[in-house]
């Protein structure tokens, strides 16, 4: 006879393999969200269309408020949307409205974005302009279904609560710290996130460190700033090792570099801002730069948030690579290029 | 350099740390794991809202990823994906039940020679869907990892963040639910599992 485990094993049947379409599915919210977690420097490209759109969301939400909607959330429920399918409870009393249907449009996007933010509970003063124009900068029409944005909101909510307790926490400001953990508390039993209440047990506690480092690392574009030279320092580099990627790649395929320019670089790299000393491209965080030493060197830089400009040599056609920081007097060439001028920039290895 | 081909390679562990400075890292994960975290929840609620569980486990791993600490993920996403379903009681249920209906059918079409056994099952399984939906969360989430997702103890310790020895009692709870909702027709071949 079998036992008990064996008892359970016996009664599911065999689960079946997602297909492929099920896993891009997946994925694309996945993607996102990775996506949303990306450097603050990627505010600076976002593009005039989306700062209209998000007047136009902001303008939607003053509109619901002068009707009279006002705020949903109370001091007891941070979050008053009601999220799941079918029997699902977590949340409070505002149901969504066609919870799957696709969210098409940037529009669409920030529309429902206002629709919804006044029934999550942000800081006082702070509201979801920053990730609304992130997420409709470069718009997956793919990637929303109208029941996610609520619930991506609510991970904004979480980012900019924890920025809270860490100002009040640096203010010495224990109302402000007791403040922020309740609320982050309330959002976790809410939505029933363990993940989020033990956060907020992070933050009644005073660890710091933890709360710091959950916000550099999540909360890029919720709203917040981030944290150390070391943190911004390292998105940069990251950003250089994509550039360098694509600089490779294409030495690879061409045998040289000197047709490579930033055109090129945009194509292969489209998540990075490119500029170049010779299209006249001052040097400043965000852009990644791109100097041709010759047809077989490749100098690229970027300038930290933190003050330092790091740089990647590429040498003999590829077959180099240099990671290092330039001197202040060289990053200061970069803030005024000109065109046809060479600034003989020295990459001093580094990192 | 082919840069490419190593950021496939390495342990999850290792992408998951790459993640904190470059996110898309993340990606990895998934791509390894997405197939056992579908097929985990679809065993516990079917098809209804597979995708989305499945997405929100990731998202909320990737969300939380700095504080994992060791090489395989898999068990970790099991427990946020434990969690995750817990927004789900009512659907798991149905599915539960939906199991103790289709299991006389799979036990008259089994050939297998423990087919005495697959009766045996069969008739217990009404009994057996009520006893899973008796456990509490937590001890049902111990013996659904063990004996759907064949984890070890310590793997299922590091999956929900508990300490072993409360692995090991939250299953001997469920097996006594069980043995009790069974009633004295039924008895437990063997003790292995508790140990």
């Amino acid at each position: 006879m079998m036992d008990e485990i064996e008892l359970v094993r016996s009664m599911s049947e065999e689960p079946p393999v997602p297909d492929e379409e099920s896993r891009r599915g997946m994925a694309k919210r996945l993607t996102a969200t990775m996506d949303s977690a990306m450097p603050q420097k990627r505010r600076r490209s976002r593009s005039a269309l989306t700062v209209v759109l998000v007047a136009a969301s902001l303008g939607v939400a003053g509109t619901a408020l002068a009707h009279g909607l006002g705020v949903l959330w109370t001091d007891k429920e941070p979050i008053a949307v009601q999220f799941g399918q079918g029997d699902a409870t977590t949340g409070g009393s505002v149901r969504i409205s066609n919870p799957q249907a696709r969210v098409q449009t940037a529009e669409e996007f920030a529309q429902t974005v206002a629709e919804f933010a006044p029934a999550i509970r942000l800081p006082e003063g702070h509201d979801f302009s920053a990730w609304t124009a992130h997420l409709t900068s470069d718009f997956d029409p793919q990637a929303w279904r109208r029941e996610q944005i609520p619930m991506g909101m609510t991970f904004v909510a979480r980012c900019q609560w924890g920025q809270a307790w860490i100002d009040s926490h640096e203010a010495a400001d224990e109302p402000g710290m007791l403040e922020a953990s309740t609320v982050l508390g309330q959002i976790g039993r809410s939505m029933d996130d363990a993940y989020t209440r033990d956060l907020a047990e992070q933050m009644r506690v005073g660890e710091g460190e933890t709360v710091r480092s959950f916000v550099d690392v999540n909360c890029g574009y919720a709203g917040v700033q981030l944290g150390s030279p070391q943190q911004l320092d390292a998105l940069v580099q990251t950003d250089l090792n994509s550039a360098a990627q694509a600089v490779l790649k294409y030495a690879d395929s061409h045998g040289e570099l000197a047709g490579f320019s930033a055109e090129t670089g945009q194509g292969l790299a489209p998540q990075l801002t490119w500029g170049s000393y010779e299209n006249s491209n001052p040097a400043s965080p965000g852009i990644t730069n791109l100097e041709i030493v010759d047809p077989d060197r490749a100098l690229i830089t970027q300038e930290s948030e933190s003050g330092t400009t790091f740089c990647v040599d590429i040498g003999e056609g590829g077959a180099t690579v240099v990671r290092g920081v330039i001197s202040e007097q060289d990053a200061q060439l970069l803030h005024e290029p000109g065109p046809g001028s060479n600034p003989q920039i020295e990459c001093h290895a580094g990192w | 350099m082919d840069v490419g081909a190593k950021e496939q390679s390495g342990t999850d562990g290792e992408a998951i740390a790459a993640s904190l400075e470059d996110p898309a890292r993340f990606k990895l994960v998934f791509d390894r794991h997405a197939t056992a975290v579908y097929r985990y929840i679809y065993r516990r609620i079917g098809s209804d809202a597979v995708e989305e569980l499945t997405s929100d486990t990731f998202v909320t791993a990737f969300d939380f990823r700095e504080r994992f600490k060791g090489q395989d993920a898999l068990p970790w996403l099991y427990g946020i994906a434990a969690n995750v379903l817990r927004r789900y009681r009512r659907t798991e249920i149905r599915r539960q039940r939906a199991y103790a209906r289709a299991g006389s059918l799979l036990a008259i079409d089994s050939e297998d020679d423990r087919i005495e056994d697959r009766l045996d099952a069969a008739a217990a399984a009404p009994e057996l869907a009520r006893a899973l939906e008796q456990l509490e969360p937590g001890d049902r989430d111990v013996l659904l990892l063990l004996a759907w997702e064949e984890l070890s103890y310590q793997e299922i310790a590091e999956s929900l963040d508990i300490p072993i020895g409360t692995v090991a009692s939250r299953l001997s709870t469920a097996r006594r639910v069980i043995r009790e909702s069974l009633g004295d027709g039924w008895s437990s071949e063997s003790e292995a599992h508790d140990g």
